[in-house]
């Protein structure tokens, strides 16, 4: 028994050391098994990050043509939308290498006189999942025009300090030391004698023209750029200014809204919306410290003018838009902000006088009123005077100024009232709920 | 008595040679397999450094591109070859530098016109890995006058 007793415990132990391997071998494997998984993971996340990389270039590419095809007025191989305005360029094919063949297609919204450029880049992966990129550019077509203030007829600047010079919206809000730029244009096309006439305290750093006779000059007048001290630079001064003043049309929307929301402070505009929501109303008339805020693309026909004064706001919201229409009077005053809170961006508020005759609106801004805003009125009157401010550019029939406005032309508007140029704003479409759905725009 | 030693004698003895012989050789094909399965590892490992350096490479090339302004842009027409330095940033020259040869990751680029102001711009990069495999990577866009050049410039000038 005793002997019998010692060769179990032998055996036990015999088993214990296969067991103890066949463990140690599973271990191995499954750490192996783990660091070849982790890195087979490894290479598949950097083939998709380059994969990735390359769409955002295709997407990129798709814009460009959009672009292209704006500044040229050349839509070969594009079909008209099958909803909305504006075209397609429909799914072509990049061979990338590799056996990767990615597609691309563009959208090209004509929203008024801008575009809205959708573009869309796909490839598919080695699993069958599709990667996409999407971006999206607000463009205005290029065009060479002076910019700044400009009328088609007489133009009068007095009193004083008159100052007028230019800023880049893209850096920030106009600084006398950090984001002053010498490109304002500020002018008439008329060839009358006395077409353009200016006063003592007037300061323009830029330049001023007419479309012929030299301007009238009463007093100490600046007309200078950058470099130089405060003079009469007559080097800077036009006798040929040409601009064509295109006749601004009065909308004709169907389906539009009737009202605003009511109430004295409101929102309007969807900002997940392409298409701008539209309001064909008499007229918009804020005081005390009514309030409305535009949080997405908006358009409004007023067939009666517009009217902001006291403390009264149109706040602009980042993302917002709105463009203004009216064959009737817009007037600020008081110490009414418009779009001078959040977004300051001129090209985001948009007014148009649609008058057919000249003179038959005016354009007042006066009091302490600021505004951020492009204005196009070529059949209109502005009168700017008190202590206003204004940043963008205005383009009228007559131009009276006086008081002590300041006036700061911003340059990324590329030129005069509402044709202005580039890319006005660019955008990746992360968001799922931002992106466009092509296919119900196309065939 | 004798017939219990012979007993425990015999499970004692429970391997033969032709099962230790068996267990040898199948854990030698595991064991094998777990440096092939590492081995593999590794070289997927490297080849995502590869991928992963590649496509900094290229990128930093194409947004340089992009941050041009069109004169610039325009001057770079044509087909040229870019080297990297060290960092793998793009130089106008340079063999490469240890620990890692950036000689090896040469890249063409093909700036070729198509219509007036708008041009097909190809980045294509070759190169080599440890296994003397060869593996290709291109890029590719679109560049027009007026474009998203113009906004890059003018948003940085």
């Amino acid at each position: 028994m005793h002997r019998k007793g010692q060769v179990s415990p032998t055996s036990k132990k015999s088993g214990s050391a296969l067991i103890a391997a066949i463990v140690g071998i599973a271990i191995l494997t499954v750490l192996g098994g783990s660091f070849l998984k982790l890195a087979l993971h490894e290479r598949k996340m950097s083939a998709r990050t380059h994969t990735m990389n390359s769409l955002n270039y295709l997407a990129e590419a798709g814009l460009e043509e959009g672009i292209w095809a704006v500044n040229n007025s050349d839509w070969t191989g594009w079909l008209n939308l099958t909803s909305g305005t504006g075209k397609n360029k429909p799914s072509y094919s990049v061979d990338l290498g590799n056996g990767v063949t990615a597609n691309i297609e563009v959208i090209a919204f004509n929203a008024g006189l801008d575009y809205q450029i959708y573009s869309k880049a796909t490839a598919s992966l080695w699993n069958g999942s599709t990667l996409e990129k999407q971006m999206r550019v607000v463009y205005n077509p290029v065009t060479n025009k002076p910019g700044g203030l400009l009328s088609k007829d007489m133009m009068n600047l007095s009193g004083g300090p008159l100052t007028f010079d230019s800023y880049d919206s893209s850096v920030g809000v106009p600084d006398p030391s950090t984001n002053r730029l010498d490109e304002i244009t500020v002018g008439t096309i008329s060839s009358s004698s006395g077409a353009l006439t200016y006063g003592s305290g007037v300061d323009i750093f830029g330049y001023a023209g007419t479309g012929g006779p030299a301007p009238t000059k009463s007093g100490t007048v600046n007309v200078y750029g950058e470099g130089e001290s405060p003079n009469y630079n007559t080097d800077r001064i036009f006798n040929d200014l040409t601009y064509e003043f295109p006749a601004v049309e009065q909308p004709s929307w169907t389906g539009a809204n009737t009202s605003l929301p009511s109430g004295s402070n409101i929102t309007i505009g969807n900002p997940a919306s392409v298409s701008p929501t539209r309001y064909d109303i008499s007229t918009i008339s804020l005081s005390g410290s009514d309030t409305i805020t535009i949080v997405g693309p908006v358009q409004v026909y007023l067939s009666d003018g517009m009217s902001v004064s006291g403390d009264a706001r149109v706040i602009v919201e980042n993302g917002g838009s709105v463009e203004i229409y009216s064959p009737k009077d817009f007037t600020f005053s008081g110490e009414s902000l418009v779009n001078n809170t959040t977004n300051k961006k001129p090209n985001n508020l948009k007014m148009f006088g649609t008058a057919t005759t000249a003179n038959d609106q005016t354009l007042s801004i006066s009091g302490q009123a600021a505004l951020n805003l492009v204005f196009d009125g070529p059949n209109a009157k502005a009168n700017l005077s008190g202590q206003g401010y204004v940043a963008g550019s205005i383009v009228a029939n007559e131009v009276t100024v006086s008081g002590q406005i300041q006036f700061h032309y911003d340059v990324t508007l590329g030129g005069t009232g509402s044709e202005s140029d580039g890319i006005a704003s660019w955008h990746d479409l992360l968001a799922p709920e931002h992106r466009l759905d092509f296919a119900s725009y196309t065939n | 008595m004798k017939t219990f030693i012979r007993e425990g004698k015999r499970e004692k003895s429970g391997f033969t040679i032709v099962e230790v012989l068996a267990a040898i050789v199948i854990f030698g094909i595991v064991v094998a397999s777990l440096f092939q399965m590492v081995a593999q590892g590794f070289t997927l490992v490297r080849n995502s450094r590869d991928i992963n350096r590649v496509t900094q490479t290229m990128q930093h090339q194409m947004e340089n591109l992009r941050s041009s302004t069109w004169a610039n842009f325009e001057t770079q027409v044509g087909t040229s070859t870019i080297n990297v330095d060290a960092n793998g940033a793009p130089i106008s020259g340079g063999t490469g530098t240890p620990p890692f040869d950036w000689s090896a990751f040469q890249m063409a680029q093909v700036i070729a016109l198509e219509k007036a102001g708008h041009y097909k711009v190809t980045l294509t990069l070759n190169w080599t890995d440890a296994g003397s495999r060869t593996h290709t990577r291109t890029y590719i866009s679109w560049f027009t006058n007026n474009g998203l050049n113009e906004f890059y410039t003018r948003s940085t000038s």
